[in-house]
């Protein structure tokens, strides 16, 4: 309708004067009935008359119940008005972190004001009963018989899977003793991979809204797996061919169950921090993003190790294996764009061809 | 070398510097004075030159343009018309018996200014016919525009027969051979261009090829007397009425800002087989091949009766191409394609076809005589065409209640982590408590359309049956068949999506069966986050038999067609399902008729004029243009010629963009409400693959506001609803009364302040009904 606008105003009425330069007319827009309930709720919620705003704003909704401001604003209302769980479904349905974390916090100030009593007795119980528990087992352990000592399972990949925890408290040693005692193997380092990954997922899709605003219909859980086993496993390719070069000494075996088993603490501490960060709110953030990193660098400190033990490196040739390797995965794909490029090129080639020929 | 001293030095260094200067002094002069002398002033030529036309033979320009050889010697009489013919040039003059009214195929010369026109435009004013052909050996990309004149044609064969005459263009040089023929009707003229005779190509013979270059020169368009009833804006006052939306007004203007004010459009819209690119075209499709032209106290109506569906609407208003306000027909024999080179799609090049299209083409210009209110007018005469030529009857006496068309949103797919699952918004039980929570409200009768009741839901397309159980299955829809019939009402089911296919269902192969264009790729798009085929229409045709029994079992009433079915008109390069656009419009009334006959009523949305005679009702009619600059008002022409043939209705009350305005308009065109409802709440729709699109659609937002326009609407228009619309005006700016054959008068009001009449008062934003 306009080709060149040079110039807008508006008068009381709310109209709209746009100048056009190139086809010499000014156009007049009036509000329609659905933009002016917006502009007054606007008005309404910007000078903090929340009460006022809330017909206007349900009018919008009902005119275009896919207009999220509008839940912004309902959102406000409510949280003035103290109705928390009102206002959190709404924040929720505007996908407002904040706002939403600010209403979880009031609703669980509430919940906690509620049964304080409750909370407070059952923890003193609980105390008590670990301190008498404790003096009993002090007073009882010499004279109890011993219990049978746990029998050693047969089964060798639950051992293996043991082994992640002793990687985590002796990682150097652990890590030889992934090659050299036999402590890990391919089945135990596909669980590890495979607990990783259902972990990975269920961060995406349970933790708290607080955290990670946006809709289920938005996330991409297959599109997240596959990038992260992807980029798992092309470091793992990368680093052995890295390794054999630069005088390592482990095999692929060793590479692919170390990287596996230095995923762990992502495992260990992702999920409870998921399932946890749902009764967190924002307040709480640097709780959360403690652990979160933590878990991150716990990771990346145990991919060092494994490095350094498994390839018997010093400090300094870690890191310029490390260094090396990302570059070799820069360069692997690339190398993996273009021939996948040429490639397609090339069956949509002789896809045309065939198409030609049949017809 | 002997030094120059101090002082002589610069003084040398001036004389140079000085005659530099000097130099270029003169240079400027002599330049200044070599620019072109200042363009003449226009002053000389305001005053309007109405000069007698005839001795105007061979003495230069004549002021306007006009036949200049011969007499019109009369040719045939009608009952009211007579038609005068001039051998010389093919063109004629009818005249109206009842009035005096004159017509003219060629440009009324009163108001032209002299000089106006030079070259090209003076000589396409003068032609009776203007052609446009494509040289495929030059440029195969580009057609150029001719004319009889410029193209030094001849004009032979001219026979008066008894109702008219004959007469033959001839193109030596092109090789182009156009046969005319000019009918009286009783009130009308037809111009046809014959299929017999037509020749669109020269063949060089041997010893032709070896002095002349053989440009392989094909007719691509033909527009027969594009100057019929064309006026300028000088001296007579009028307007342009062209099939954009309602109907699209077009002043005669003198002053009119800018200068490239053009309407061309297909009609039926583009044919998706040679222009891929027009998927994406906003604008309003041409549904009616009519248009019509208002000089003074006469109008002329004129329809393209034969061809339709290979000609373009073309018009332009003075000041852009020529001093005239003009509108006539183009027919297309060849069409500009976009050949792609890869299947990407993403590189081709621009063609003409090279087989030609040729059919008989026929426009029938219906005089009509007096009167202010020209489109009304044209309107009323349009409705005599359905009814006569068309096979559209009155709609039977009713009992002076409306019904709401309510349109259900079944279900759709909802999209998943890993697939889709299946999401309903309305089963069949919970429709049947809409409809009586309206009926509770005060709805007292309604019509309803199950959308998205295949078998995945809405987004599906292919392998309707069986319903799905989450919906009701087969026995839930029948039982809400049988609900729906004991109030009286009727249920229709969505048939829009058996144009389309993307599950494979019904036994479709994408290659075998889908639509093909004529660069042999199967039409798909993606709309709306769903990726679908066109299905070739005669196979669309055998699933539609297939499926009308089971339709049948399920006691449904009727189909809403749409879309691929009605509104897009392709033509098919499918191998095994050929079919010309014309056949393809045989095809789609075949399915129309089909299904009439076995569930007995279908409707149909923005449907074109050859669905119109076996619908009950149109969807989607429109009431908004394209938008363009140059057309200054819009009017009901459809809905006046539409009301009493049909009933009509426009976009959905609770998904307008401003609902307030959607409601004055239904109530001004005569229209019925229509609302798109859902049992579940608006929100699930973000959830659902395609139905984000809807605003909001539930049910208990929109009951009060539903029963309130249904109370106003038949308050309104319940007991006109079989009469003809007998007049429509503007009262004053933003004021439109809309009168009835009964007597009745209703008077809407858009402004914001109350409009007072002859003892009646309408307020802003309101109407009233005046007796």
């Amino acid at each position: 309708m306009t080709q060149s606008p040079v110039a807008v105003d508006t008068n009381s009425h709310g109209e709209l004067f746009i100048l056009d330069d190139a086809l010499n007319v000014v156009q007049k827009l009036k509000p329609t009935a659905f933009g002016a309930a917006i502009r007054q709720a606007f008005m309404l919620t910007q000078s903090g008359n929340y009460k006022e705003s809330v017909p206007y704003w349900e009018e919008v909704i009902k005119l275009n119940a896919l207009f999220s401001p509008a839940y912004h604003g309902l959102a406000q209302a409510a949280f003035n008005e103290g109705d928390y769980a009102k206002a959190i479904a709404y924040y929720k349905l505007a996908g407002d972190a904040a706002g939403y974390s600010d209403s979880f916090w009031q609703l669980r100030l509430q919940w906690f004001q509620r049964h304080f009593s409750l909370i407070a007795n059952s923890l003193l119980i609980a105390s008590v009963a670990l301190a008498v528990a404790l003096r009993l087992k002090r007073n009882f352990r010499f004279g109890a018989p011993s219990r049978p000592r746990w029998k050693r399972p047969r089964q060798t990949w639950i051992r293996q899977l043991r082994h992640a925890f002793y990687i985590l408290k002796h990682p150097l040693d652990g890590f030889s003793d992934l090659r050299f005692k036999n402590s890990g193997g391919y089945v135990s380092a596909f669980l590890l991979l495979g607990s990783a990954v259902l972990v990975l997922l269920v961060k995406t899709y349970y933790t708290g809204f607080s955290f990670n605003p946006r809709p289920a219909s938005e996330l991409n859980g297959g599109f997240i797996m596959s990038g992260f086993l992807v980029s798992w496993l092309s470091w793992v390719v990368c680093h052995y061919l890295i390794g054999s070069i630069q005088q390592g000494e482990a095999r692929f075996k060793d590479v692919f169950v170390g990287s596996s088993y230095a995923l762990f603490p992502f495992v260990l501490l992702s999920l409870p921090l998921a399932l946890v960060s749902n009764v967190l709110t924002l307040s709480e953030a640097s709780i959360y993003q403690f652990f979160e990193w933590g878990a991150m660098l716990w990771c990346g400190a145990l991919f060092f190790w494994k490095i350094q033990s498994l390839q018997n490196y010093s400090v300094g040739e870690t890191v310029v294996n490390i260094a090396l390797t990302l570059l070799a995965m820069i360069v692997m794909w690339v190398l993996i764009f273009t021939v996948f490029g040429l490639a397609s090129e090339l069956v949509s080639f002789g896809y045309t061809i065939y198409q030609e020929v049949t017809k | 070398m002997k030094r120059i001293s101090v002082p002589k030095r610069w003084l040398a260094l001036a004389a140079v510097c000085a005659a530099t200067l000097a130099a270029l002094a003169v240079f400027a002069a002599l330049a200044a004075n070599r620019q072109p002398p200042a363009a003449p002033q226009p002053a000389a030529q305001t005053a309007a030159q109405p000069a007698v036309r005839q001795e105007a033979a061979g003495s230069g320009v004549p002021a306007a343009p006009v036949p200049d050889k011969g007499e019109f010697v009369p040719v045939a009489e009608s009952r009211y018309l007579t038609l005068k013919a001039n051998p010389a040039t093919g063109h004629f003059i009818v005249t109206d018996k009842r009035s005096g009214d004159v017509w003219k195929s060629y440009p009324e010369e009163a108001g032209s200014r002299d000089g106006q026109n030079q070259g090209k435009w003076l000589s396409n004013l003068e032609s009776p016919v203007m052609i446009s052909y494509v040289e495929f050996n030059v440029r195969r990309d580009l057609a150029k525009e001719s004319n009889l004149k410029e193209g030094k044609g001849l004009v032979t064969g001219f026979a008066a027969t008894g109702q008219g005459f004959q007469v033959r263009y001839e193109f030596p040089e092109l090789g182009f051979v156009i046969p005319v023929e000019v009918r009286l009707g009783e009130d009308y003229v037809e111009t046809k261009i014959l299929k017999d005779g037509l020749k669109d190509a020269r063949i060089f013979t041997e010893e032709e090829r070896k002095t002349k270059k053989d440009n392989e020169a094909r007719l691509v368009s033909v527009r027969l007397y594009p100057f019929l009833g064309a006026h300028t804006s000088e001296q007579t006052d009028g307007y342009l009425l062209l099939p954009d939306g309602p109907g699209a007004i077009v002043d005669f203007k003198r002053d009119r800002a800018g200068t490239n004010h053009y309407y061309n459009e297909r009609v039926y819209g583009a044919d998706w087989a040679y222009s891929a690119n027009a998927k994406f075209s906003i604008r309003r499709s041409v549904r009616a091949p009519v248009f019509g032209i208002k000089a003074g106290e006469k109008s002329l109506l004129a329809v393209i009766h034969e061809g339709a569906e290979y000609a373009n609407v073309v018009a332009a208003p003075s000041g852009t191409f020529s001093p005239y306000n003009w509108a006539t027909a183009e027919q297309q024999y060849r069409f500009m394609d976009y050949q792609y080179t890869n299947t990407k799609k993403t590189e081709g090049y621009v063609t003409f076809t090279k087989e030609l299209t040729a059919t008989d083409r026929s426009v029938r210009y219906y005089l009509i005589a007096g009167g202010d209110d020209g489109y009304v007018r044209m309107a009323a005469r349009f409705r005599q065409y359905l009814i006569d030529e068309v096979g559209m009857k009155r709609l039977p006496a009713g009992d002076d209640k409306l019904a709401l068309q309510l349109h259900v949103l079944g279900a759709d797919a909802e999209r998943g982590f890993l697939w889709d699952s299946y999401l309903p918004l309305t089963t069949t039980a919970q429709a049947q408590e809409i409809v009586q929570e309206l009926n509770a409200v005060g709805v007292e009768r309604m019509s309803v359309t199950y959308l998205g009741w295949q078998r995945k839901g809405y987004s599906s397309y292919g392998g309707s049956f069986p319903l799905p159980g989450k919906l009701g299955g087969n026995e839930g829809m029948r039982q809400f068949a049988d609900f729906v019939h004991a109030k009286g009402y009727r249920l229709y089911l969505d048939g829009s999506n058996y144009a389309f296919n993307n599950t494979g269902g019904d036994g479709f192969r994408r290659n075998r069966d889908g639509l093909r264009d004529n660069g042999a790729s199967v039409i798909s798009y993606r709309r709306r986050g769903t990726d679908k085929t066109l299905v070739s229409p005669r196979f669309a045709s055998k699933v539609i038999e297939k499926d009308l029994d089971k339709m049948r079992a399920l006691h449904v009433d009727g189909l809403v067609f749409g879309q691929g079915i009605g509104s897009l008109l392709n033509t098919d390069y499918n191998d095994k399902y050929a079919a010309t656009r014309e056949e393809a419009v045989q095809i789609q009334q075949r399915m129309f008729g089909m299904t009439k006959d076995a569930l007995g009523h279908v409707q149909v949305e923005d449907g074109n004029i050859y669905t119109w005679k076996y619908v009950d009702h149109i969807h989607g009619l429109p009431v908004d243009g394209s938008g363009d600059l140059f057309v200054d008002r819009q009017v009901p022409f459809l809905q006046i010629a539409l009301h009493g043939l049909v009933t009509y209705s426009s976009e959905y009350g609770n998904d307008s963009d401003d609902y307030e305005t959607a409601f004055l308009k239904g109530i001004e065109y005569g229209a019925v409400p229509s609302f798109v409802v859902t049992y579940a709440k608006s929100q699930q729709l973000l959830e659902t693959r395609s139905l984000g699109q809807f605003f909001s659609t539930y049910y208990k937002d929109w009951l009060q506001e539903m029963a309130a326009q249904y109370q106003r609407y038949d308050e309104a228009l319940g007991d006109v609803q079989q009469q003809w619309i007998t007049g429509h005006r503007a009262l004053a700016d933003g004021v439109f009364e809309t009168a009835y054959g009964n007597g009745k008068r209703i008077v809407v009001n858009y402004n914001e302040r109350p409009y007072a009449g002859d003892g009646w008062t309408v307020q802003p934003r309101d109407f009233v009904v005046v007796k």
